[in-house]
């Protein structure tokens, strides 16, 4: 009896491991999307009505971005908010590096802007290279997180076969 | 050799079988090629008591 709940639960945390790395990778997935999200939205309320950064921020929303406390610390930073907590916590909320890189420079950029067209380019060019990056890497990462479920499940009906 | 252990081997059979179609369908060959590679090996764990004791059959049969 013992033995079979051994091999449940083995085999139940087996499965779970891989649901836990899918999900993590869907997870930066929808990270990567809000950053994008971010900027446009930068760029459309800039354009729009001018408004100042602060605001901006403010009055943005991402599902992923409020979870990871992202925007949080946005919210209650100063006016240099974006790119402070981009150099000091970037890692955790960006895993690859050459977006996370185009972010810090767009936000250490977007603050020094005096005009409203400046910004509006300076959007513009970092939406186009975060979305290039993104779509070299978009597939693999949709692969990979298909793959460690599928596996996962494997793996654990692996060890249910291997201990029962 | 009792039922259970034939069985085990189909399953980890099936096993590897799925894990080396899911593999090289995600473009993973040389994972896929060592997945059953992996499923030999725990096979033939499985199977080299049984192994044993048949060549101490065939010495005892022949006296050897």
């Amino acid at each position: 009896m013992l033995r079979i709940i051994g091999a449940l639960v083995l085999s139940a945390a087996a499965c779970l491991y891989g649901f836990f790395i899918s999900t993590g990778i869907k997870r930066k997935i929808a990270a990567e999307d809000g950053f994008l999200m971010l900027i446009t939205y930068i760029k459309i309320m800039i354009s729009a009505g001018n408004m100042p950064l602060n605001k901006i921020y403010s009055s943005f929303s991402d599902g992923e971005l409020e979870r990871n406390g992202f925007l949080n610390d946005l919210r209650n930073g100063g006016c240099n908010a974006f790119y402070e907590i981009m150099t000091k916590k970037g890692t955790e909320y960006i895993a690859d590096r050459e977006i996370r890189e185009l972010i810090v420079s767009f936000s250490g950029q977007i603050g020094a802007c005096p005009l409203a067209s400046d910004g509006v380019r300076l959007c513009e060019k970092y939406i186009s290279l975060v979305e290039n990056r993104i779509s070299g890497i978009r597939e693999n990462d949709k692969t990979r997180a298909l793959l460690s479920k599928k596996l996962g499940i494997i793996a654990g009906a692996f060890i249910l076969v291997m201990f029962i | 050799m009792d039922v259970n252990t034939v069985i085990k081997i189909a399953g980890v059979g099936i096993l590897v079988a799925v894990a080396c179609q899911v593999l090289s369908r995600a473009g993973r060959d040389e994972q896929s090629s060592l997945v059953s590679l992996a499923g030999v090996v725990v096979v033939l764990l499985i199977l080299v008591e049984k192994i044993g004791s048949l060549f101490s059959a065939v010495r005892s049969i022949f006296g050897l």
